[in-house]
């Protein structure tokens, strides 16, 4: 099992974000993470990277604690609306990142990583206060690629990009997933989500409401994947219509 | 290379083509530009008021500047979520702490050295007097960018952070004279005054400038007491850093 969470709770004062969560993601599993905003996704994914320390309830990586360094070196992230140093270059940033891992650089493994992403790879000499908010969402998804780890945790990797660039990241993932990587990802698109996951979990207010595959949302009687989820998170929708 | 010394080589990197860094360059020809308009304009002795204000410059272009970049760069990380990406790495959050404070000691003491040689070339004192007042200089530095990465990761607000560290700096320079103004009222209080003395920063054992101005005897003994003083405050602060970075939520 690459990730286990046992009865994670998560409160702030007297707001409960998460609330005894249970989830098993098996290695080289595609997990998208799906709710409304303010639903705890971000927290849930944060607490598995090790950013949230103060959780009850157990979160292991390769059945270690989440935010202990053997955990972390089996993780990469990448966080919502993140923004790289700006006053480093492209191939500074990348770099930093994998020495961090304990690798070396290997430009060609950048340069063809920027080119799957269609990043050109003189871009990447530039400082990345330079870059465009698509450009930047490009580098952090190289930054989280590039150290080859077993576990992938992305907090809405296709926000920012364009149609295009968002084709090139889901064929990107699609390569992980051939590699044998675990993906574990949130998105407000369920379309995209529905082409590079596995598995589906709804979270809504905190309580996981479904997990189960993309086919399995379907049939909760919605005439779009969109209609499905309301109808999972919101019951008496259903019994009204 | 270490993980500490990789946080503390890409912060450098960052830093030195940050706009502000070269900011510096005219900040420093400002100190020295005033202490030439000073010593022309005294009316007292020329010489006195130049050395006087080259000193007292120098210490507040180093300070204001080194702690603008700890406080900005250290906080742009944070408002970026960039720090999320550094901390979720095979990394503890300790080695982060340090990582940056040897980045911005290293950029601190570099900054030193340049206005001790200017010191050194323009006579501003003896050798001895300003080499050991520049290295106590050097000391309050290092505990400077430990408190402002302490109250910047604590506070994780720009205008907080910035009053915080200025506040420590202000409370550090007034605490000998609030005690001494204490012990002149209440005796019986001296003790706790005492313990109040050294439990605050007390900056002001990092200067020497009565030594340097007034050509007094100093001794490289000097700084003994205010390292050993400077290295328990380091390691408090430090560890105040660590344990509230440890537990905290990001």
């Amino acid at each position: 099992m690459s990730l286990t969470i046992k009865r994670l709770s998560k409160r702030y004062g007297t707001f409960t974000a998460l609330s005894e969560i249970d989830l098993d993601i098996r290695t080289g599993e595609s997990v998208g993470l799906v709710g409304l905003n303010g639903a705890g996704k971000t927290t849930l994914l944060k607490t598995i990277v090790g950013l949230i320390v103060n959780f009850e309830g157990e979160v292991l990586v390769h059945n270690r604690a989440a935010n202990g360094r053997e955990a972390k070196s089996h993780i990469s992230f990448l966080p919502e609306d993140f923004s790289p140093p700006p006053y480093l270059t492209g191939y500074d940033f990348v770099s930093y990142m994998l020495r961090l891992y304990g690798r070396p650089l290997y430009r060609n493994n950048v340069d063809e990583c920027a080119g799957t992403l269609e990043l050109q790879q003189n871009i990447l000499s530039k400082p990345i206060r330079t870059y465009s908010k698509g450009m930047r969402q490009k580098l952090g998804l190289m930054a989280a690629m590039l150290p080859d780890t077993d576990v992938v945790v992305l907090d809405e990797p296709l926000s920012g990009l364009d149609p295009g660039a968002r084709m090139l990241v889901k064929d990107a993932f699609s390569a992980l997933r051939t590699k044998g990587k675990t993906l574990f990802f949130s998105s407000h698109i369920l379309t995209d989500l529905e082409e590079i996951a596995d598995r589906l979990v709804i979270i809504h207010e905190g309580k996981i409401m479904l997990d189960g595959t993309p086919e399995e949302l379907r049939s909760y009687s919605g005439r779009s994947l969109e209609d499905a989820f309301l109808n999972v998170i919101r019951p008496q929708r259903t019994s009204a219509s | 290379m270490s993980r500490i010394g990789i946080v503390s080589l890409y912060t450098l990197q960052e830093v030195r083509r940050d706009r502000l860094f070269w900011s510096l360059i005219p900040l420093m020809c400002g100190a020295l530009a005033l202490s030439f308009f000073m010593r022309e304009t005294s009316i007292v002795s020329g010489e006195e008021a130049f050395n006087r204000s080259y000193i007292a410059l120098t210490m507040l272009v180093t300070t204001a500047f080194v702690m603008l970049l700890v406080v900005s760069s250290v906080y742009r990380e944070i408002d970026s979520k960039a720090i999320y990406m550094v901390i979720t790495k095979p990394l503890s959050r300790y080695e982060y702490v340090f990582g940056k404070f040897i980045a911005f000691s290293i950029i601190a003491i570099a900054i030193t050295v340049i206005f001790l040689s200017g010191a050194l070339a323009l006579g501003v004192g003896t050798a001895k007097s300003l080499a050991v007042h520049y290295s106590l200089f050097g000391l309050e530095q290092m505990i400077m960018i430990m408190a402002a990465l302490t109250i910047t990761l604590g506070l994780r607000s720009l205008p907080s952070s910035i009053l915080g560290v200025a506040g420590f700096y202000i409370i550090g320079h007034s605490t000998k004279k609030l005690v001494d103004i204490g012990m002149q009222m209440a005796q019986e209080w001296v003790p706790l005054l005492k313990v109040f003395y050294y439990l605050f920063p007390s900056l002001s054992f990092f200067n020497a400038q009565a030594a340097v101005l007034e050509k007094g005897l100093v001794s490289w003994a000097d700084i003994l007491f205010p390292s050993v003083y400077a290295g328990a405050y380091l390691v408090i602060l430090f560890l105040i850093c660590v344990i509230d970075i440890r537990k905290r939520d990001f």
